[in-house]
């Protein structure tokens, strides 16, 4: 849950948060828990619905905790930019989380969501397709749009990221 | 969808790469190296959302759970006692237990085992129980629905004088020890029950502690059953400073078994799990 709610938001904070309002939710809707679903399917649902309300009433996309290029602008859409963020201690592999987190980050959530439950959690399509409520052709296609982006904002050269895509454009900062 | 390649698009590789394309998908990727070189592009963006993403710290965690089950007893309330329920008279002929208690048997082993230590220790600071021969007294368990009421055919050491630790070997044969404890718990319970085939003797009760929980009105004989197609079972005894437990194994309403430590005394739960 806390792996979902880490990938869907982007940062340790907020998916903190996350994780306690699916914890909450988990709680809350214990008693109408029908079995209709299996259980990792529901607790899937509820914690992905947690995330997404819970990055919804911050008004704002996953904010992603340090600068992930040395440009200093940024023009509003992509992750946010955090200076607290950047007192993060640094190993090797911090720049290529944040990579991810930016990448991720700058997807529409409607390709996030089904490409880390599919790569993170490992969840097949039918599952995801259970989980969303969406038909699996959807899911399968949301997934390659996602992964298409993601492949070109976090290829070496960055420049293809916002030509290559299908029309609706690359938001944010890329990774580098 | 991508089209920088003609024949291959994103979603077929993408398809391929869930091993969810079809035979003829894959056939064309692998005929295509520019298909084969957007794979793996596609493959390392797949990997870097699939890497391992830093657990919680287990304190953090720790109190992110709290939290959640604090706010589910503020949602429901406190754990109220839950009575107990007389059981149901079932023909002879029925009540053979069900396969699953012998895992019921075998997960309220490990509770068994708990009551036994605690039992053990409270016995060492009591001293001797005015209903009890055992002279030590305090440490009666697992086996002691087993000898109190099946010593006359199984063999088994009855519980007058068994003050030895208990036998938990003897739960392998609880199925039928069971068995003999319905019989003699609906006869105690409901004798006025024609149902139940009647005995020219009065029967004995399980144990002093449940005959003396039944004089007084508040616990009748533990429940073997509480409804249509769910068993219940009492798969051991204790006699805890405070009075006397069983420890009960019965269905979950899901996978698993439910257990319950019973007080005797006050026919409440005391403490509840499903293994």
């Amino acid at each position: 849950m806390h792996a979902l709610s880490r990938r869907l938001c982007g940062n340790d904070a907020d998916a903190q948060d996350a994780t306690q309002e699916a914890l909450l939710a988990l709680v809350r809707g214990l008693p109408r828990f029908d079995h209709r679903a299996a259980f990792s399917t529901w607790a899937h649902r509820v914690a992905t619905n947690a995330c997404l309300d819970e990055l919804r009433r911050r008004g704002r996309r996953p904010r992603v905790v340090a600068r992930l290029d040395s440009s200093p602008a940024n023009d509003g859409t992509g992750p946010a930019l955090d200076p607290v963020d950047r007192a993060v201690g640094v190993d090797d592999s911090v720049p290529e989380r944040l990579a991810i987190d930016a990448a991720l980050a700058a997807l529409p959530e409607e390709f996030r969501v089904p490409v880390v439950l599919r790569d993170q959690l490992g969840l097949d399509y039918a599952e995801i397709a259970e989980v969303l409520d969406l038909p699996p052709g959807t899911v399968r296609s949301r997934i390659a749009r996602g992964r298409s982006r993601l492949a070109d904002l976090l290829a070496p050269d960055a420049d293809r990221a916002g030509n290559r895509t299908d029309g609706t454009g690359v938001e944010g900062t890329t990774a580098r | 969808m991508n089209d920088d390649h003609s024949t291959v698009d994103d979603e077929v590789l993408s398809a391929v790469l869930d091993g969810a394309a079809t035979p003829d998908e894959r056939a064309r990727v692998q005929a295509s190296p520019e298909a084969l070189a957007r794979l793996e592009q596609l493959s390392a963006a797949s990997a870097a959302v699939s890497a391992p993403v830093p657990p919680l710290e287990a304190e953090v965690a720790d109190a992110l759970v709290a939290r959640a089950l604090d706010e589910a007893d503020r949602a429901t309330g406190p754990a109220e006692p839950v009575p107990l329920r007389r059981p149901e008279p079932r023909p002879a002929q029925e009540r053979a237990w069900p396969a699953r208690l012998g895992v019921a048997v075998g997960a309220a082993a490990a509770i068994v085992v708990l009551v036994v230590a605690v039992a053990g220790l409270a016995g060492q600071g009591r001293s001797s129980s005015s209903d009890s021969a055992q002279g030590s007294g305090g440490q009666v368990t697992a086996d002691d629905a087993v000898s109190a009421e099946s010593a006359d055919a199984s063999g088994v050491a009855g519980g007058s004088s068994a003050p030895d630790p208990p036998d938990l070997g003897a739960l392998v044969d609880a199925g039928a020890v069971l068995d003999r404890y319905a019989e003699r718990s609906s006869f105690s319970s409901q004798p006025e029950d024609a149902g139940v085939e009647a005995t020219t003797a009065a029967p004995e009760p399980p144990f002093a502690e449940n005959s003396r929980a039944e004089a007084s009105g508040a616990c009748p004989v533990p429940p073997l059953t509480t409804g249509p197609g769910e068993v219940w079972a009492v798969v051991a005894t204790a006699q805890l400073p405070d009075g006397p437990v069983v420890v009960m194994a019965g269905p979950a309403g899901g996978p698993g078994t439910r257990l319950l430590v019973v007080d005797l005394a006050t026919c409440t739960v005391l403490a509840e799990t499903v293994r």
